[in-house]
């Protein structure tokens, strides 16, 4: 019995001293007296009331009860046994209630914690939605960009056709009145150049550069072909025989070439479509020997070509 | 009349001394069930401390004076045993709220840092509109 006596103050000891090295001791000084520890625990309550579910403290009016119910004891006898045992059990009550008092606010703080965590998603999902709309509206409008694209495309190929087909037919109308005016002394043919309207040195004053009125009255008719065939260039080439100088042949079919030129231009068309040149009596089409043969060599070609497209 | 005054007297003294001597004995009865019951809720919740281990101390010790029929030291230390139960429980749970509400500020800052690039790529999204 005497040895148990013993006991508990050892044990008691043991306790406080364990006790004190918990996270949460406060100030010894504070905790040394009933007082002390009631206004640390009340303190402690103070502090985070505002955040405590009051139904989740049980061991904070228990504490509270405990110190009011030892304060005669303590009192009365300080250094009883029974009193060291009582304000052990205030002291360890108190700790446990303040660390369930710092559990609970720490458990309101989770509250809170969780209720900011589900506003930012909450936000990150609205900025989410957001973005999708704005993507599926930027989708939308590159697909009716595109759409766009592809019609004006499909209108220019079609322009572009209808505009060849026109030129075709203007072509093919100009190439019937280019055939219209076959004759003896006119030539018409087709090569991979173009159309070549071969006309006859008889056509001109001899020996001279100087148009007829006969070939006057052609070319007039060329010309007026060539007014409506707008998309055709012209290449004026002059040609003689063998016969006489190669410096009085280069000038003679030169200056027959540009007379030519010169006549077209004054009927109205584009001294950008046309070109004259000389050739001499370097591109025979015939034999020089025979009077047939250098008949067709002094000639006149007009070489109707189509422009060539800007790319 | 007297008579029955008398024992009247004595049977309520009887049985105030009775309920003296029977005070510590029960008290300690009922202590050390509600020591043993959070002995055994710690053990199932796996705490292991220090204060456990006073605890475990205090408990055995305690349960060896009522056993041998010392209630009152045995009731005193008994309840120190449960209060170092409950303020084992108790500062486990302040340190799993601790860990709770760091992992969840962690959550938040991430979750946050998340806000700030959807927005910059929204804001980025509307000056190209």
């Amino acid at each position: 019995m005497k040895k148990t006596k013993l006991l508990l103050p050892a044990l008691c000891c043991l306790l406080v001293a364990a006790f004190s090295v918990t996270p949460l001791a406060a100030d010894d000084s504070e905790k040394s007296s009933l007082g002390g520890l009631k206004k640390y625990l009340e303190n402690s309550y103070k502090k985070y009331e505002g955040n405590l579910n009051v139904n989740n403290l049980d061991l904070y009016p228990e504490a509270l009860a405990r110190i009011n119910a030892s304060t005669p004891l303590i009192t009365k006898k300080p250094d009883s046994e029974e009193a060291r045992s009582a304000f052990s059990s205030c002291s360890l009550l108190t700790e446990a209630a303040v660390l369930q008092l710092y559990a609970e606010n720490n458990r309101a703080h989770i509250t809170s914690l969780h209720k900011q965590i589900n506003s930012v998603l909450n936000q990150i999902k609205s900025a989410n939605e957001s973005i999708n709309k704005l993507e599926r509206s930027k989708a939308s409008q590159l697909k009716s960009d595109l759409d766009a694209e592809k019609l004006n495309a499909q209108k220019a190929r079609e322009e572009a056709e209808a505009e060849r087909l026109k030129a075709q037919k203007l072509r093919e109308e100009a190439e019937k009145k280019f055939s219209e005016l076959q004759s003896s002394l006119i030539q018409v043919t087709n090569d991979a150049r173009g159309t070549i309207i071969s006309m006859s040195d008889i056509l001109f004053e001899i020996n001279k550069a100087n148009l007829t009125s006969d070939l006057k009255t052609s070319l007039a008719k060329i010309a007026g072909i060539l007014l409506v065939f707008k998309t055709s260039n012209i290449i004026i080439e002059g040609h003689t025989d063998n016969q006489g100088s190669k410096e009085y042949n280069q000038t003679l079919s030169e200056k027959r070439a540009e007379n030519v030129m010169n006549f077209l231009i004054e009927q109205g068309v584009a001294a950008t479509r046309l070109k004259a040149i000389g050739y001499g009596l370097t591109k025979p089409i015939a034999d020089n020997d025979t009077k047939e043969g250098r008949q067709k060599n002094r000639r006149v070609d007009l070489i109707v070509q189509e422009k060539k497209k800007k790319e | 009349m007297k008579r029955l005054f008398s024992i009247l007297i004595l049977v309520w003294i009887i049985m105030g001394v009775f309920s003296c001597s029977s005070q510590f004995p029960m008290l300690s009865k009922k202590v050390a069930t509600e020591a043993s019951q959070l002995k055994e809720f710690c053990k199932q919740k796996e705490l292991k401390s220090e204060t456990i281990s006073n605890a475990d101390s205090l408990y055995f010790i305690s349960d060896e004076l009522i056993k041998k029929g010392n209630y009152k030291e045995g009731y005193y230390l008994m309840e120190l045993a449960v209060i170092y139960y409950r303020l084992s429980l108790c500062a486990n749970d302040f340190i799993v709220t601790e860990k709770e509400i760091a992992s969840l500020k962690s959550i938040l800052s991430d979750t946050k840092e998340e806000l700030k690039t959807y927005q910059q790529i929204l804001a980025e999204l509307e000056s190209m509109k």
